[in-house]
């Protein structure tokens, strides 16, 4: 059955593109004040009202375990609130407001957190869980990278979290033991972000943990989907020099590269990661944004190895799963060139002569690393993602020049 | 690794996990030639200017005068960090990534799915039968059809309920060599109904078994990888 994990990325659409609806005002990973502050559930569903539709809240008892219902009967706009580019209509449902009672939340370190669904039904017994948005649901909802914004599938696919339920911290909660130090106000962040060498082992435990539940075949063949050959792709390109294969790989690939160029692929690419992560609204990674490594510094051993491929791993492009050899230098020194340091980055002339200035490094920090690092499938390891974090610093210092 | 565990115990790990690791590894000195080689061909390299090209070989080189492979690990500075979490792996599924054998991989897999199938079904075993909720679950899978019309090409073969799990065998029919098509959606079943649920894919021939925990339970999970 090794054809099972062959996914085509058109499949990507599929995720429960016709189902349910979805809650956006209370948002997986919301933060409020404390456990008397109000939430106020709201969304959407695909389909106009009958008179058995109906929308209901329910909250879970932290030591039952079991769904309380907190605010029932919750009624549903006739009136289309939103129209998709592919013609879905979505009707708006709003619960009002709601004081989470207090023996929903669960203490944590630093403060609580309550458990939060909502659920529709369309015929007055059986009930859906409708899907749970992230914070920044409308900016997902309507980007247009390749004119695929705005329509169900591209938000189903994108715009929700994956626990399917919302998380609602107070304002001071955060993951992990106490004795592992959420950041210093007065640390400093880079672009938003930190860089791996500043957080503690503990939390970089954490962070490490929550970007590998991303990470599989799916995720992996995305990175072919990225054009390596140009800088700023403004929308899909076939890769002129596909010598490594990169966006022919892709099963059921037509060549294009689906993610774009180099730096926006690879921009878009860490996104989709930074929204897995954003919902656990850990400190460590401020708004969502992972962390970065510039190459420089010793690669933690939490960023070490690949997941690995239950479909096979091994040393060639061709099998079915994706390669987990072990990385060959965990000091590989990649150093960044002084020419695209913030300031000095500024005396480029085009975002393509950044992109130039920038290959030989960001080639160096996988060739170097080695083993799976030095492959395509290098995402199949969480530091993919933070050396591009930092590769991608360079186009933000450079959008930031003066 | 759990932080409950002592230094002690997180240093006699990472000797054995860096042992079995370096185990599998050529020496620095051996690699050399066949680092240098393989750099050339190495897919990062394609898209550069032999002028790029160049300082990555230099930049690679550069790297292996620093000692090459770190041999231990070492304590970033940082925050004062004093000691490392190391990742758990099998020494056995690393021998096969190292031997470049993934049919060795599909069947470590295969292994640990069949496990934990067993476990739930021993589970089962022991319960009575839920017809209730079995009714229940059935509905859920007639309005699974209506919702995604993926699912009108899988077919219900078999629906066994007990106190405190459900399980659906399921023939994926047309999907048996498209099964992408209907894979994210059934991963996805589970947040479509509240339940903990997990899909045994290769369980049968032409079809599989998903497992639904009973609400607010969870199924067992896969042994650690």
């Amino acid at each position: 059955m090794k054809y099972l994990f062959r996914i085509k990325l058109a499949v990507l659409s599929i995720v429960l593109a016709l189902l349910s609806g979805c809650s956006v005002g209370v948002y997986d990973g919301l933060r409020v004040s404390n456990t008397a502050s109000t939430i106020n559930p709201w969304g959407y569903v695909t389909s106009a009202p009958t008179s058995a539709s109906k929308m209901r809240v329910q909250a879970r008892h932290p030591t039952t375990g079991s769904w309380v219902t907190i605010k029932n009967n919750v009624g549903i706009s006739a009136s289309v609130a939103w129209t998709t580019a592919d013609g879905t209509k979505l009707y708006n449902w709003n619960a009002g407001n709601i004081v989470i009672p207090g023996v929903y939340w669960t203490t944590g370190t630093g403060g609580y957190f309550a458990r939060i669904r909502t659920q529709w039904t369309t015929n007055g017994s059986s009930w859906i869980n409708t899907l749970v948005s992230r914070k920044d649901a409308f900016e997902c909802f309507t980007e247009n990278f390749n004119g695929e914004g705005n329509t169900t599938s591209y938000m189903s696919s994108n715009c929700f979290s994956h626990r399917g339920e919302a998380y609602v911290y107070t304002s001071n909660y955060r993951e992990g033991p106490a004795s592992c130090p959420a950041p210093a106000a007065a640390l400093a962040k880079t672009n938003g972000h930190y860089m791996v060498n500043q957080i503690p082992s503990c939390a970089r435990t954490i962070v490490s943990n929550h970007m590998r539940e991303k990470i599989d075949e799916n995720n992996i063949l995305l990175h072919y989907e990225i054009n390596h050959n140009t800088s700023t792709a403004a929308s899909k390109n076939a890769l002129p020099n596909d010598a490594s294969g990169t966006c022919s790989r892709q099963p059921g690939s037509d060549g294009t590269c689906e993610l774009g160029g180099f730096f926006g692929g690879h921009e878009r690419y860490i996104r989709r990661m930074e929204r897995h992560v954003m919902v656990y609204d850990y400190p460590w990674m401020p708004e969502g944004k992972i962390p970065a490594w510039n190459g420089s510094t010793w690669i933690p051993t939490q960023f070490q190895n690949a997941e690995v491929s239950p479909n096979g791993s091994c040393n060639s492009w061709t099998c079915d799963g994706w390669r987990s050899d072990p990385i060959t230098d965990s000091t590989p020194n990649a150093l960044k060139p002084n020419s695209v340091l913030p300031g000095n980055v500024c005396a480029f002339a085009s975002t393509a002569a950044v992109a130039s200035a920038s290959n030989s490094w960001h080639s160096s920090g996988h060739v170097n690393t080695g083993g799976h690092f030095g492959t395509f499938d290098s995402p199949a390891n969480p530091l993919f993602f933070l050396w591009h974090n930092a590769i991608n610093d360079v186009w933000v210092d450079y959008r930031n020049c003066p | 690794m759990k932080k409950s565990l002592s230094i002690a115990l997180v240093g006699a790990a990472a000797a054995v996990t860096f042992g079995a690791l370096y185990s599998l590894m050529p020496s620095p000195d051996a690699e050399q030639p066949l680092a240098q080689a393989a750099l050339e061909s190495n897919p990062y390299m394609t898209f550069l200017t032999e002028e790029q090209k160049q300082q990555v070989r230099d930049s690679f080189a550069a790297s292996k005068q620093d000692g090459g492979i770190a041999r231990e690990p070492q304590l970033d500075e940082a925050n004062g960090a004093a000691a490392e979490d190391i990742p758990e792996m099998s020494p056995e599924l690393m021998s096969y990534i190292a031997n470049a054998q993934p049919e060795k991989i599909m069947e470590f897999f295969a292994l640990a799915r069949k496990e934990r199938a067993e476990t739930i079904q021993a589970m089962m075993r022991d319960e009575d039968e839920n017809p209730e909720w079995k009714d229940e679950m059935l509905q859920y899978f007639t309005l699974s059809e209506t919702l995604a019309p993926q699912m009108k090409g899988v077919t219900l073969l078999n629906a066994d309920c007990r106190e405190s799990v459900c399980a659906l065998q399921v023939d994926y029919g047309q999907y048996i060599k498209n099964y992408q098509d209907i894979e994210p959606f059934l991963s996805n079943i589970g947040n479509l109904v509240g339940l903990d649920a997990w899909v045994h894919h290769d369980a049968l021939p032409h079809g599989g078994v998903i497992y639904f925990a009973r609400e607010n339970t969870a199924l067992p999970e896969m042994r650690k990888i």
